[in-house]
This record gives C-alpha cells, sequence and structure tokens, in this order.
C-alpha cells in the first residue's frame, strides 16, 4: 500500500480581484496514500480550504489553478468540467463545515442521497432510496426508513452532519475531503462525529484529508499533518513528531497558544500581531515579522520546504528543536 | 440555593427566563422556551466565574437578562446589594456603568461609520466622564494602549481592524466607563487560534491591573478551565454543577460535566480517549424531559431520575450539583 492515492505538485492558486492577484496557495506540494488520514491544519486564510477546492475542482471561474494534482495516476486539472462531475461524489467526495447550508432544504435526504447513487452508479430509484436508508443507518442515524424521507430542518446539527457523511460516502469514495466537518457542532455530538469518522476509516479504508484549525481535532485523528501559514505548507510531520518535536516556530507557537486542560499556566503563549494581508504579504519568510527567532536572512530571503528527517519537512531557516542547530537554504525573492 | 459568602458582587437567585412561542392567527402562546430555568449562583468579588454549557443551554440568555437586555420571567438578583431588576432611570444607568459586556462578533458589535475615538468619545461624553475634545482624545489614547494598541488607531474604522484587533476594541469600550465586572459572552470563539491567546491573556492581565470581576460564558471547556476561578455547568436551562475550577476538572460529580470533559479533544497524539461518549443530542428547551432535564442521555439514570426534579444543592464545600445520584 505505498501506492499513493493522490499527489499534488506545485499547486498555485490565485485570484483576480479589483485590488490585485490575491496569491491565496503557493506552491503546494504532498500526496496522500490509500486508507491514510492527513490533516491539513492552519489559520484563517492560510489556504487550506482553496487547496481542497483545488482538488475539487470547485473554484470559481475568476482563479487560476496551476501546477498538478494527479488522483491514481490521472491529473485531475486536465479534466474538462464534464469529466470533473463524473469523478466528484463517485471516487472523490467532499464533507463541508455548515451541514444546513450543504444539503438542499427543498429536497428529502433520501432524495439528496439517492440523486448521488443515481448518477454514479446508474441505480434505479426504489433501490437507491433502500440504499440511502442503508447508509443512514451506517452512520448511527435512528429509524433510517423515517429519516430518508425528511428534509434536512427536521434533523439536528448532528443528524445533518451524518446524513452530509453518508451522502458523502454512499459511492465508496476513495478520498474523502473533510473541510471543517465538526466546527460547527457542539463538543459532545463533535465526539460522536470523530467517532464515526475513525470507524468508518477503518471499515471503509476510505483516504481522508481532514481540514481544520483545531490542532487537538488534528491530534486525535490523523496519522501525518501538514501546517499552512499564509498560502503555504510550512510544516509535514507525523502526528506525533508534530507534537513532540516541533520544527517550524509557527507550529511551535501554535501548539503553545492553545490551552490545555491537564496543564495549569498563567499566561498562554502568544504569537504576536495577526496572518498578514494576501494582498500585502511581508517579502522573504511569510512568517519573520511574527517571529520570536527572525534573523536578517528571513527578512530577505525565503526559506524552501526541506526534509530535515525522514518524512519531517520545515520551511524555515532556522528549525526549532533540532539538536545542535541547523540553518536551511532557501531562494532570493 | 447558594449562600452568600464575604465579597459577593453578584447574587443570583432562582432566576428564569422563559420565551413564549407564538402561534396561530390570534399570535397566542402556543408554548414555553425555558431557556433559563430556576438558576442561583453568586459571583465572587475579584473572580472569574465561567459558565459553559452546549448550544441553547441558556448561557448567554443568562448573561444578557443579568445585564438587564432582556427581562426575567422571575427570580432575583443582586449587584452589591441592590435588586438588578427593580432599577429604572438614574441607577440603571449607573449599573451600566459599573456593569459591561463583550460580545461574540466583534464586528457587528462595533457601529461601522464611527471611528474609534467617535464611539468611544461618545459613550465617554455621555456618560460624563470626559468633557472637552482633549479630554476625550487623552482617555481614548489610554484605552487603546490599554488594550494593546496605538494612538495612531484612533482615527480608523472598524472595518480596517483584524478580527483580534476588534475584539481589542470591543474590551476598550468595555472598560470605557471604569466599569467593576464585565460579562464576557463568548468573546474569542470567533477567532484563531493564535489571535485567541492574545485576547486570553488581555483580560486576564487586565483583570488584575483593574481588578475586575469577570463572568466568563464560552462553550469551549479548555478556554473556561483555563481563564475561570469557578465554573458553573449549564445544561437545557439549568446549572447541573457548580465549583473550583480544579475541582470540577479532578472531582466532577455530574455525570454530564464528566461526558462534557471527555468529549473535549486533548491536543495530545500520545494519549488516547477513552471512548465512553454519550449519546443522542440535547432536548428542545420547549419541550425539557420530565424530571431530571439531562436523564435522556445519561449514563447513571435510575428511577427516580425521569419522575423526580433533583434539587440544585451542595455536596460539599462550595461545589453544588443538581443530581438524584448525590441526594
Amino acid at each position: 500500500m505505498n501506492e499513493n492515492l493522490l499527489e499534488v505538485k506545485g499547486l498555485h492558486t490565485h485570484f483576480h480581484t479589483q485590488d490585485g492577484i490575491v496569491r491565496a496557495v503557493e506552491d503546494v506540494n504532498f500526496s496522500i496514500k490509500t486508507g491514510e488520514t492527513l490533516g491539513l491544519v492552519g489559520e484563517s486564510g492560510c489556504g487550506k480550504s482553496v487547496t481542497s477546492l483545488s482538488i475539487m475542482g470547485l473554484l470559481p471561474d475568476t482563479s487560476e489553478v496551476y501546477g498538478e494534482i494527479i488522483f491514481e495516476g490521472e491529473d485531475l486539472l486536465k479534466k474538462t468540467k464534464r469529466q470533473m462531475r463524473r469523478i466528484r461524489g463517485n471516487d472523490l467526495s467532499m464533507i463541508f463545515q455548515e451541514p444546513m447550508t450543504a444539503l438542499n432544504p427543498v429536497y428529502t435526504i433520501g432524495d439528496q442521497i439517492a440523486e448521488t447513487l443515481r448518477l454514479h452508479q446508474g441505480m434505479r430509484k426504489n433501490k437507491a432510496m433502500k440504499k440511502a436508508a442503508d447508509y443512514l443507518e451506517l452512520v448511527g442515524i435512528p429509524s433510517p426508513e423515517q429519516r430518508v424521507n425528511e428534509y434536512p430542518h427536521q434533523l439536528s446539527g448532528g443528524m445533518q452532519q451524518r446524513a452530509m457523511i453518508a451522502m458523502a460516502l454512499s459511492c465508496d469514495p476513495k478520498l474523502l475531503i473533510a473541510d471543517e466537518p465538526t466546527t460547527a457542532l457542539d463538543v459532545t455530538i463533535q465526539a460522536q462525529i470523530l467517532e464515526l469518522m475513525k470507524e468508518l476509516k477503518d471499515r471503509i479504508k476510505t483516504a481522508i484529508v481532514l481540514i481544520t484549525h483545531d490542532l487537538a481535532v488534528i491530534a486525535e485523528m490523523c496519522e501525518r499533518v501538514i501546517v499552512m501559514y499564509s498560502g503555504r505548507i510550512v510544516e509535514i510531520a507525523g502526528i506525533k513528531e508534530l507534537f513532540k518535536r516541533p520544527f517550524h516556530p509557527y507550529t511551535e507557537g501554535l501548539i503553545n497558544s492553545i490551552p490545555k486542560m491537564h496543564e495549569k499556566t498563567e499566561f498562554l503563549y502568544e504569537i504576536e500581531g495577526a496572518v498578514p494581508n494576501p494582498l500585502d504579504a511581508p517579502p522573504g519568510c511569510k512568517f519573520h515579522n511574527r517571529c520570536d527567532f527572525a534573523q536578517e536572512k528571513c527578512r530577505q530571503n525565503e526559506p524552501e520546504l526541506t526534509s530535515l528527517e525522514n518524512n519531517h519537512l520545515v520551511r524555515c531557516f532556522y528549525p526549532r528543536n533540532v539538536e545542535g542547530g541547523v540553518e536551511l537554504s532557501g531562494t532570493q525573492k | 440555593m447558594a449562600p452568600k459568602s464575604n465579597g459577593t458582587m453578584m447574587q443570583v437567585q432562582n432566576l428564569k427566563k422563559h420565551f413564549p412561542i407564538k402561534g396561530g392567527i390570534l399570535s397566542r402562546t402556543v408554548g414555553l422556551v425555558r431557556a433559563v430555568d430556576d438558576i442561583s449562583f453568586e459571583i465572587r468579588q475579584g473572580e472569574t466565574l465561567g459558565l459553559v454549557g452546549e448550544s441553547g443551554c441558556g448561557k448567554s440568555t443568562t448573561g444578557k437578562v443579568l445585564m438587564r437586555l432582556l427581562e426575567p420571567t422571575s427570580g432575583e438578583a443582586q449587584f452589591s446589594g441592590d435588586s438588578i431588576f427593580q432599577l429604572k432611570g438614574k441607577q440603571l444607568y449607573d449599573y451600566r456603568k459599573k456593569v459591561q459586556m463583550i460580545y461574540q462578533d466583534p464586528f457587528s458589535s462595533l457601529q461601522p461609520r464611527a471611528t474609534v475615538e467617535d464611539m468611544l468619545g461618545e459613550i465617554l461624553k455621555y456618560h460624563g466622564l470626559a468633557r472637552t475634545r482633549q479630554e476625550v482624545r487623552e482617555r481614548v489614547i489610554e484605552l487603546m494602549e490599554m488594550v494593546g494598541l496605538s494612538d495612531f488607531h484612533i482615527g480608523r474604522y472598524p472595518h480596517e481592524f483584524s478580527g483580534g484587533q476588534r475584539q481589542r476594541i470591543g474590551i476598550a469600550r468595555a472598560l470605557s466607563l471604569d466599569p467593576e465586572m464585565i460579562i464576557c459572552d463568548e468573546p474569542v470563539s470567533a477567532l484563531d487560534v493564535s489571535i485567541q491567546s492574545q485576547i486570553i491573556n488581555l483580560l486576564k492581565r487586565l483583570q488584575k491591573k483593574l481588578n475586575l470581576t469577570y463572568l466568563f460564558i464560552a462553550h469551549d471547556l479548555s478556554v473556561v478551565k483555563h481563564i475561570s476561578d469557578r465554573i458553573g455547568v449549564m445544561y437545557l436551562g439549568k446549572l447541573v454543577e457548580l465549583t473550583g475550577e480544579e475541582e470540577l476538572f479532578y472531582n466532577p460529580l455530574h455525570p454530564y460535566t464528566r461526558s462534557l470533559l471527555e468529549a473535549v479533544p486533548i491536543p495530545d497524539p500520545e494519549r488516547t480517549r477513552v471512548k465512553a461518549v454519550i449519546k443522542g443530542d440535547v432536548p428542545s428547551a420547549s419541550k425539557p424531559p420530565p424530571g431530571c432535564v439531562f436523564h435522556t442521555r445519561c449514563p447513571e439514570k435510575f428511577d427516580r431520575c425521569p419522575q423526580e426534579k433533583p434539587q440544585f444543592h451542595q455536596v460539599k464545600d462550595d461545589h453544588y450539583v443538581y443530581c438524584h445520584l448525590y441526594e
């Protein structure tokens, strides 16, 4: 199972706006293996959602996407809209943050799940509706035969998100992109949904890209993590490695700035300042103006994403938590 | 019922807030949403009392009622000896000087067409804390520095600030009248992780410096645990547990509190979570279950729970719980 299911190579996504070009995603490279759960973490505006929408081909026409997105050996960026429609919802599917806005309010839950099955698998309506009920049962919705005939507003937020998951899984996708799947939910419901996703992953062997701003959710769910900042990947590491020895000062700061229930500290670590405006990003390393360890070099040159140890990559000249310390290279910008 | 101790700043007793549900062509009241249903607690001088719970549990309604933004259905609340719900005219005006509020969404709670100086200036002038333009400017600059902004920010409009900066302005506005107590309603939930820690630290520093008392309302248990001295847990309009922050964490009594603590994801991949998640959803507050409101989801329910309402009572020193298990 060492085959890469998805490979993203040199992905750039730019938006043309009245105020100039917004470079939302810059030179993003990563891959995901069959059955793996990969976390994508970062703050608002870091490009994590745009990365996922670029993969899904769901961006508006005002955007420009360069690079390669190889899914099962084929470049998704070279596909026509029609071909993409056949892949989306079938081999590649997505769960969104707000189930209420992602579900169609005028169709029943069953109709919406059955539509996917009828379109992609050519199922008859009766059979598709039965299958829809099976999926609702799979995601833990009680009395599924009755729920298939209900409308989204008749379900609670947690139930709606379960229905979304049922829909996303209905065609046995090879890759599932979950964009903040639990952010809009209460904590006890979040725990239920995360538990469900773990169970289903083991059963269906779907690869998952989990996008979230919540490091705690990442810690519970993922095997590998990508940290993004200002449109760039700043660190890729195994989950335990990332929490134990974060290389990038941003990752380290992020981990230290969340309140931890098992520790008592008077003040939390603060990353000063705010995320840069994408229209006016600083030169050099994008994080240098908020970094406690920035030096002259960081202000002028942009570091490259470099593999420092086995499967642990970082975009920083002076990575943290490295014994003896090292200096990495970059490009003049 | 919570007894009164020394240094009580606010005493809340049997507070209820029910919203009517209107229906039919005559808009008669056809039901009640029991948003806050008979809760009692005190807020002590200089402390941070955290109020935590899931959506719809009544935590924000409690804050709004205590701020007199909503009228209570029944119950009593006293602020340094005066009954809050009886206040009128000049007294209410004085009360609002002493108790201020910070909201979740800083952008919608700021006036979009006023510069920071105009907005804060209006408050200062209305309450007679600054008269001349010079006085206003000095005080506004002082407030801006207090919340970590600079004097060059005072001529800007809300849309020119980032989310974290807007929340700082919201805090500056709350501080402008030198309040004794601030009700913080989800002040960091809309902010990014790195900004969240800045605002939490700012609130803590200001509390020390100005000797403030906070009622801190939030759904994020790790944030509430970090900032609070005592924590109240709410569920479906009821206060189900109230105790010190450490005690709540190491010795939670109410089954709901325990489930809540177990459900919080831990930012540590080495820890494996105990898989004991509570099932089901929160029932509707317009049709709360009979007996104990939590019995429909409770892993430890027994015969008494669906029949009899538990009392909110003291189990040990400074530890109150609403549960039949401890009666």
